[in-house]
């Protein structure tokens, strides 16, 4: 709402009505437009109610790295680097592993915590996809928004048997992601994999299977294997295959002997573990082969911790004062 | 004379007023492990809710609007040894299951509520059986048509699952003590309203069995708690359907109020049925279940 101010100081026409220079009622050239306020006894008061401040509850979702690292800091947690080109299954593979827990199907092992629950969720409704505009990075924190983030998932499970729990950390990301390592072996954004404990390299069993495309997906998943190793240098951890794609068939043992020699050959400890995150095939159970994978990941050796007091060697001396050791 | 903060905790319609109301009556009545030596100056609300069911009909879904002080029940009970010492102040606001679920969705929740939580004595969680309002998880069939879909694809549009919920909510509440920096040992009483609709297998299995089987997700979750000390009653307010069962509906006015209704719960490995409403509350101040 406007109303007409009088610019010169001296003049009272907004409280008398009356000009000081005698012109009628808001015909005064020195009139200027202004801001009424509803009603002048309010002013100072809030004319909206205030926004209920944030309750700082933590999102459900793809933890960013800080929160990854607070939880690894909590306890310990088993990274496991997933990666796999586009449309290889590797969000099946997360949908079926949460459908199985969610309906406490996985023979083994039954859910206790997920600090991205609502990510699990939502990633199995459909509700999170990776669209057109794809992160290029790993958030940092973790963060509503209506577009799928590359964050880790977290996952904590029960053992049936031992009754341990364990935790899982696993990064979802993009599969153009592997895509740019294997063809500009851009690595800037996966660092994360070395500090895993384990990587699961997932790869279209359809792809495998199919005559005409086999050589193709070999190719790729042998560039793939390369580039990781390349990565790791050293510092291997076992690797997974996780062939899926399990309800159509499982590929010719030479097409899998040939990526798991490749593996080995770069130094990897390989695991072959044939996946079915859903079934076409009255004979495969969809989530066929989810335990088995939880099972190596979870009993994988983790990376060896250097000895707090390693042993030296023994020297040979003349004073008898050393020759006490080793005595029985 | 301590004072005893009560959060129930649940999302729409699924019988926290009406147990609130039925505890009301029973603290009333004296005859359970917890009883009321006095009436407490404020009790218009459970009143209001107390009157439909003593009229044979269940309390209707509380109030959208509802989050006022007044709404609940402020009241002081004791055991019933009559030790002075053992007297405690119950605190236990009700408020619209909206709430609950608005802060599971959209991470909302009031400073007052946080608080609440955070300084809570104790707290219940309540479940419906077979409630028409609850989700399950997403089955194999429609997760596969999802993802097939792909990107662009139609995402299905449903609410979350009660587990999911319930788990979130259990997140919340954590999450609550640490910001209080609260460390006490908190309990936890998991609440399976409507026991009266479960078969004769699945009401004798008890109400722990039945979250397993119902609501793996949210019984994992629970297994795997610190600091929060979890029990699981079946309760039934009445000891039947007021809605949809016309018989009992008819028969309802031949017994009093404080005949009807009942708890189930597991002591000494067995699965007990009680009388006593108070028996959730009872256990959540403190008192032990082999006491009653």
């Amino acid at each position: 709402m406007t109303g007409m101010k009088c610019a010169s100081p001296e003049c009272t026409v907004e409280q008398t009505g009356v000009c000081l220079l005698g012109n009628p009622a808001g015909q005064c050239q020195n009139l200027v437009e202004q801001e009424v306020l509803r009603s002048p006894l309010s002013v100072g008061a809030p004319v909206l109610p205030a926004p209920q401040a944030h309750s700082g509850i933590p999102p459900s979702l793809a933890l960013g790295s800080t929160e990854a690292s607070e939880l690894m800091a909590a306890r310990y947690c088993r990274v496991i680097g997933v990666i796999g080109v586009p449309n290889s299954g590797k969000t099946a593979a997360l949908v079926s592993l949460y459908l199985k827990l969610s309906n406490d199907q996985l023979e083994d092992y039954s859910f206790a915590d997920s600090r991205s629950l609502i990510a699990f969720e939502e990633i199995s409704r459909g509700a999170r996809r990776w669209t057109g505009n794809l992160p290029e990075q790993l958030t940092q924190h973790t963060k509503l928004a209506e577009e799928r983030t590359a964050g880790f998932l977290h996952l904590r499970l029960r053992d049936g048997y031992d009754g341990q729990a364990f935790d899982f950390l696993m990064p979802d990301l993009p599969g153009e992601w592997t895509n740019s390592l294997i063809d500009e072996n851009r690595t800037d954004r996966l660092g994360f994999l070395r500090s895993a404990d384990a990587i699961c390299l997932v790869i279209d069993g359809r792809q495998l299977l199919e005559f005409e495309s086999r050589n193709r997906a070999m190719h790729r998943g042998k560039l793939l294997i390369r580039r990781v190793s390349d990565f790791l240098g050293k510092d291997k951890v076992p690797l997974f295959l996780v062939i899926t794609r399990r309800d159509i068939g499982i590929p010719d043992a030479e097409i899998i002997s040939g990526l798991s020699a490749e593996a080995a050959a770069k130094g990897f400890e390989v695991s072959v573990v044939h996946l079915a995150s859903f079934s076409d095939s009255d004979v495969v159970t969809p989530g066929e082969g989810i335990c088995d994978l939880i099972r190596g990941l979870r009993t994988s050796p983790a990376v060896t911790e250097a000895a707090y007091w390693p042993d030296s060697p023994r020297r040979s001396q003349d004073r008898s004062f050393f020759n006490y050791r080793n005595r029985g | 004379m301590t004072l005893k903060n009560i959060v129930l905790i649940g999302g729409p319609e699924t019988g926290k007023t009406n147990y609130l109301a039925r505890l009301w009556a029973a603290l009333g009545e004296g005859d359970g492990i917890l009883r009321a030596p006095k009436t407490p100056e404020n009790i218009k609300y459970v009143e209001e809710a107390l009157e439909f069911l003593l009229g044979g009909q269940f309390a209707p879904r509380t109030d959208n609007a509802l989050d006022a002080d007044g709404s609940g029940l402020e009241i002081s009970v004791c055991t019933d040894d009559g030790d002075d010492s053992t007297t405690v102040e119950l605190v236990v606001p009700d408020v619209n299951g909206e709430m609950w679920r608005g802060a599971v969705e959209n991470l909302e929740l009031s400073s007052k509520w946080l608080d609440a939580l955070g300084s809570a004595s104790g707290v219940l969680i309540f479940l419906r059986a077979h409630s028409p309002l609850n989700v399950s998880p997403l089955d194999w069939v429609v997760a596969k048509d999802l993802l097939s879909a792909g990107a662009g694809g139609a995402e299905q549009q449903v609410g979350l699952p009660t587990q999911v919920v319930a788990c979130e909510l259990v997140r919340i509440l954590e999450f609550a003590r640490r910001q209080a920096k609260n460390a006490a040992k908190l309990r936890l009483a998991i609440l399976i309203s409507a026991w009266d609709l479960l078969d004769e297998e699945a009401s004798d299995s008890g109400p722990e069995e039945f979250v397993n089987a119902q609501f793996p997700l949210l019984a994992g979750r629970l297994r795997d708690l610190s600091g929060i000390e979890v029990e699981y009653f079946g309760v039934s307010v009445v000891g039947g359907d007021l809605r949809q069962d016309e018989e009992f509906r008819k028969s309802f006015h031949q017994l009093p109020l404080n005949k009807r209704g009942y708890v189930a719960y597991k002591a000494a490995g067995r699965i007990e049925m009680s009388p006593d409403l108070t028996l959730p509350v009872a256990w959540v101040v403190g008192v032990g279940l082999q006491d009653a």
